[in-house]
């Protein structure tokens, strides 16, 4: 580890010159590009030097330090989050043509992509915490300044005394495994467990898998999803969606499986398997049943998310990897699915299904990226999602409950079924009579185009990706902290 | 003790008062020359008392030895008397402007002086007479300061209603100090040996029955929101800030001094401060001023530290007591932060109501910056004082089973319903409704209290450790003081 010390110094400018352009970027939106970029050399140079370490003394009270680590498991999350970031603000560039205060709204983007890779990235379980902590708070004020509809107050509310109740409980759990082992790193606190009897494991694994199901949006933990993905304004959503859903996994993966151990959640297994599969199936038929096209992507996220718990809870290599590869390909798939049903609502001005249609004649283009997305969620190859969800499915079966393993090979019909229900609804038929359809800003669909070509190319060289989720597999099931 | 030469802060104060109640008669009827002074005579003392250390005994030039039975400068009275001033300090600049809406200077200043001036000598005072009489000193000037609008009804009720608890605090601590001094001739603390006849324990508890009323526990906080709701905004600020945890204090230290079981003291202040806590935020969801909802705030904050106070006296750790005194200063900062800025609010554009608060993001967005991070401080979010605060609740405690769990229990779930009001509260100002009046220009008098008191807020999330350090000494100290 200290071989890692000289890149203090890297890694903190990088993160630095990300900040200061994010002041930059608030005065004007042609500095996003410039500070994507950044956001993108932060990955490459992140990615070149896989131990890239901050140290340093915060509080030695709590033996809390600034310390920074990208292993096998943060990179493929933090890899997630700016990809994501990078798209949404390359969107956003057409989405927020006229809106009211620019920095403050990028300032908060910022920095809520800033929560969400410090949440990834911290090894340190206060900092997780904060930059957990300043995720929500960011969001939340993203959603009561900039939401869209009459009610956005109500369902932030809604959304912060949800997810902070999940977040008190994760903090209650931290607090107690910082006082019983003494301390907050989380690599000497995996060998302080011993300290830790396995009645208490339990007891923490149940409180961190609530707290954390809360933010992965577990039925029945998902109430606050819809709501509040319905009225963000779609990069806001996209970056809900594909990317801060994901951190409830990696919590999910960090405190429970890595921590606790693989073996402390064995006896929760059939009940995970379970809650995961009811995710899954309900949130597929939500999807069928609600109108409004926004709803039914958010629904499909909760439907996404019950495969990634699933993954996990098979306990098994494949299970494990796979779920780690489709948090990014959900993270792609999420963000072009949201991305399309954004141009459409800008597009035509209207959200009901009802009301669209025909959008293959007025809209070719748009109307096959729907199709394209649609038919990927649903898991069908030439697209990413096959593999992943392969791989979920087949650990599923290799799991100690085969016939639950079984059952959850329904849900991918159920994907199609809505997937395709909503892309041929909307673009083939006739087209409402009063139906108009405006231009949208050119960004908006060539960000969508770039997530086909991902999409597409992640499934025909899988092997980089394949790779990276191997590696975090192993990790996580290793239950080996460095 | 060794005497030093320093001379006393609360001398100073008291001097000052004086001298700026002959300034306003004889000389000059100007707030903002008068608010100059009393900021000058407060700065002062803070300055003197920061130089003082823990352990030392004030006096002037080689006169404290006639007050070396009275007051005693252990490291919490140290530590609570810091924030007093600093507190004392900024609603005197803020008044510098917000006392026009009031007039009368001549009143406002030198009794805000007194309070200061009283709250310190009761912190520090060892003597059981000295601590009464400061404590109904520093009350009977917070009577007069909260009915200070006195052509309002509600401030002359609220007033009134405070005077009349309070006082009946003050006469059960008199009550109390003679039956005590009945049972053993002295009224020096800690005794030796402890007042162990009948009168002697019924005076030490109605002492303590005294200060409660004073420190607003479950069930004697009905005054608080009333008198925090009604007084001028810069006198809410400091007592919900720092005054009414002064009373708290002073109970703990006058439990241990006359050597109640600190056990059986930790119980009964866990017992009620569960009640407090509960009561205070469930209260608080229901309020529709937004002055009212900050006093409800306060007494569920009191019972947060108080279930500390409890839990570390129980089990005789320092920890848990340290975590309470944390909370304490950031709960200063923060609270008196709203209070100010509810008051600019209401000084500019008269809005009392929560639902006169929509909009203001629009008409003055640094004010409103302020209300929001007080409130975020409040309610925990990290990186503000508040949270370390929690944190530290939560780790000081979580061990110590089966109580420190219990209340771990409460204070969470008390925090998510204290959500359900700050939450709501802050959509509420950030809200840009379609139109809004003009910008307003914030007085510097106002404003810049605010700015430091917001950076009050911030650092104790950003570098907690010198905190940290200051109330575990404090902690320890308190603990100390009640050994034979």
């Amino acid at each position: 580890l200290s071989l890692a010390l000289p890149w203090v110094g890297a890694g903190a400018a990088v993160f630095m010159s990300r900040w200061r352009l994010a002041r930059i970027k608030a005065f004007s939106l042609i500095v996003v590009g410039a500070s994507a970029l950044a956001l993108l050399g932060a990955v490459v140079i992140g990615h070149g030097h896989a131990d890239l370490f901050l140290r340093a003394e915060w509080i030695p009270s709590y033996h809390a330090a600034l310390r920074l680590d990208l292993d096998a498991v943060s990179l493929p999350f933090a890899l997630n989050v700016l990809g994501v970031a990078l798209v949404t603000l390359a969107y956003a560039w057409g989405y927020f043509d006229q809106v009211a205060h620019p920095h403050l709204l990028y300032a908060l983007l910022l920095a809520f992509v800033g929560g969400m890779l410090g949440t990834c990235l911290f090894s340190d379980a206060i900092l997780f915490f904060i930059c957990w902590e300043s995720m929500l708070v960011s969001s939340s004020l993203l959603l009561v300044g900039w939401g869209e509809g009459d009610d956005t107050r109500r369902i932030t509310q809604t959304y912060f005394v949800y997810t902070q109740a999940g977040s008190l409980l994760i903090l209650l759990c931290l607090a107690w495994l910082i006082v019983t082992t003494g301390t907050s790193n989380m690599v000497v606190m995996a060998q302080g467990l011993a300290a830790v009897t396995p009645p208490q494991r339990a007891l923490l694994a149940i409180g961190l898998l609530l707290g954390f199901g809360i933010k992965l949006a577990v039925v029945p933990l998902h109430v606050w999803l819809p709501d509040a993905h319905s009225i963000a304004p779609m990069p806001v959503t996209v970056l809900l969606a594909a990317a801060m859903l994901s951190m409830g996994a990696y919590g999910i993966v960090r405190f429970p499986l890595m921590l606790l151990g693989a073996e402390t959640i064995r006896p929760l297994e059939p009940i995970l398997l379970v809650v995961a599969l009811g995710t899954q199936v309900y949130g597929a038929l939500m999807c069928l049943v609600v109108h409004d096209i926004k709803r039914i992507v958010a629904y499909s996220s909760v439907s996404q998310m019950g495969y990634v718990l699933f993954g996990l809870a098979t306990l098994s290599a494949t299970g494990v990897a796979g779920s780690i590869m489709h948090v990014i390909n959900h993270g792609v798939l999420k963000a072009l699915l949201f991305m399309s049903v954004g141009i459409v609502i800008r597009a035509t001005g209207r959200r009901q299904i009802e009301q669209l249609g025909g959008l293959g004649t007025a809209l070719p283009r748009l109307a096959v990226t729907l199709l394209i997305a649609a038919v990927a969620m649903a898991g069908l190859p030439p697209f990413s999602a096959f593999h992943s969800e392969w791989m979920i499915l087949s650990g599923g079966l290799r799991s100690d409950y085969p016939l639950l393993g079984y059952l959850a090979f329904a849900t991918p019909l159920l994907t199609a079924g809505y997937g395709l229900w909503l892309g041929f609804r909307l673009s083939s038929g006739a087209m409402p009579a009063d139906m108009g359809v405006e231009r949208v800003h050119p960004a908006m669909t060539w960000a969508a185009y770039g997530l086909i070509a991902v999409t597409f190319i992640e499934d025909l060289i899988p092997g980089p990706l394949y790779a990276l989720a191997d590696a975090a597999a192993q990790a996580i099931l290793g239950g080996a902290l460095r | 003790l060794s005497v030093s030469y320093i001379p006393d802060p609360i001398l100073i104060l008291g001097a000052g008062a004086m001298l700026v109640y002959l300034l306003a008669r004889l000389v000059v009827r100007h707030n903002g020359i008068l608010a100059a002074a009393t900021a000058t005579v407060m700065a002062l003392g803070l300055i003197v008392q920061l130089f003082l250390r823990a352990g030392q005994m004030p006096g002037i030039l080689g006169l404290g030895f006639l007050t070396r039975n009275i007051f005693v400068l252990d490291a919490g009275a140290h530590l609570l008397s810091v924030v007093t001033l600093t507190l004392g300090f900024s609603v005197t600049i803020y008044s510098g402007r917000y006392l026009e809406l009031d007039h009368r200077y001549e009143d406002y200043y030198p009794l805000l002086l007194l309070l200061v001036a009283s709250i310190l000598a009761m912190l520090a005072a060892v003597d059981l007479f000295v601590l009464y009489l400061s404590a109904t000193l520093a009350s009977s000037a917070s009577f007069v300061l909260v009915a200070f609008r006195r052509r309002t009804d509600t401030a002359i009720e609220a007033g009134y209603k405070y005077a009349i608890l309070g006082g009946m605090g003050s006469e059960l601590m008199l009550f109390g100090v003679a039956l005590v001094f009945r049972s053993t001739g002295v009224l020096g603390m800690p005794f030796s040996p402890r007042p162990a006849d009948f009168w002697g324990l019924l005076g030490t508890h109605l002492i303590l029955v005294g200060l409660l009323i004073k420190g607003a526990i479950f069930p004697a906080h009905t005054w608080l929101p009333d008198a925090h709701g009604r007084a001028p905004s810069s006198i809410s600020a400091i007592l919900s800030g720092i005054i009414v945890q002064s009373y708290l204090y002073a109970l703990v230290k006058v439990g241990l001094g006359v050597h109640i079981s600190p056990y059986w003291l930790g119980v009964a202040l866990v017992v009620l401060a569960i009640a407090t806590m509960t009561v205070g935020n469930a209260l608080a969801l229901r309020q529709r001023y937004g002055k009212r909802l900050l006093g409800y705030s306060s007494i569920a904050n009191v019972g947060y530290m108080s279930a500390a106070f409890g839990v570390g006296l129980m089990v005789q750790r320092p920890e848990p007591i340290a975590a309470g005194l944390f909370l304490l200063v950031v709960h200063a900062s923060s609270k008196s932060l709203a209070f100010l800025c509810k008051g600019a609010f209401h000084f500019y554009c008269d809005a009392t109501l929560v639902d006169d608060l929509e909009g203001m993001i629009g008409r003055t967005p640094l004010v409103v910056g302020g209300f929001v991070l007080a409130l975020a401080g409040l309610a925990g979010v990290p990186l503000l004082g508040g949270f370390m605060a929690k944190f530290g609740l939560l780790t000081s405690m979580i061990r110590i089973v089966p109580v420190g769990p219990l209340v771990i229990g409460f204070v969470l779930v008390n925090t998510l319903m204290s959500l359900g009001y700050y939450v709501p509260l802050i959509g509420r100002v950030l809200h840009t409704p379609q139109e809004s009046a003009g910008p307003i220009r914030v007085s510097a008098w106002m404003l810049a209290p605010m700015i430091w008191l917001a950076a009050l807020v911030l650092l104790p999330g950003l570098i907690p450790e010198p905190l940290l350090d200051w109330t575990m000494a404090a902690a320890e100290g308190m603990l100390r003081w009640g050994m034979p």
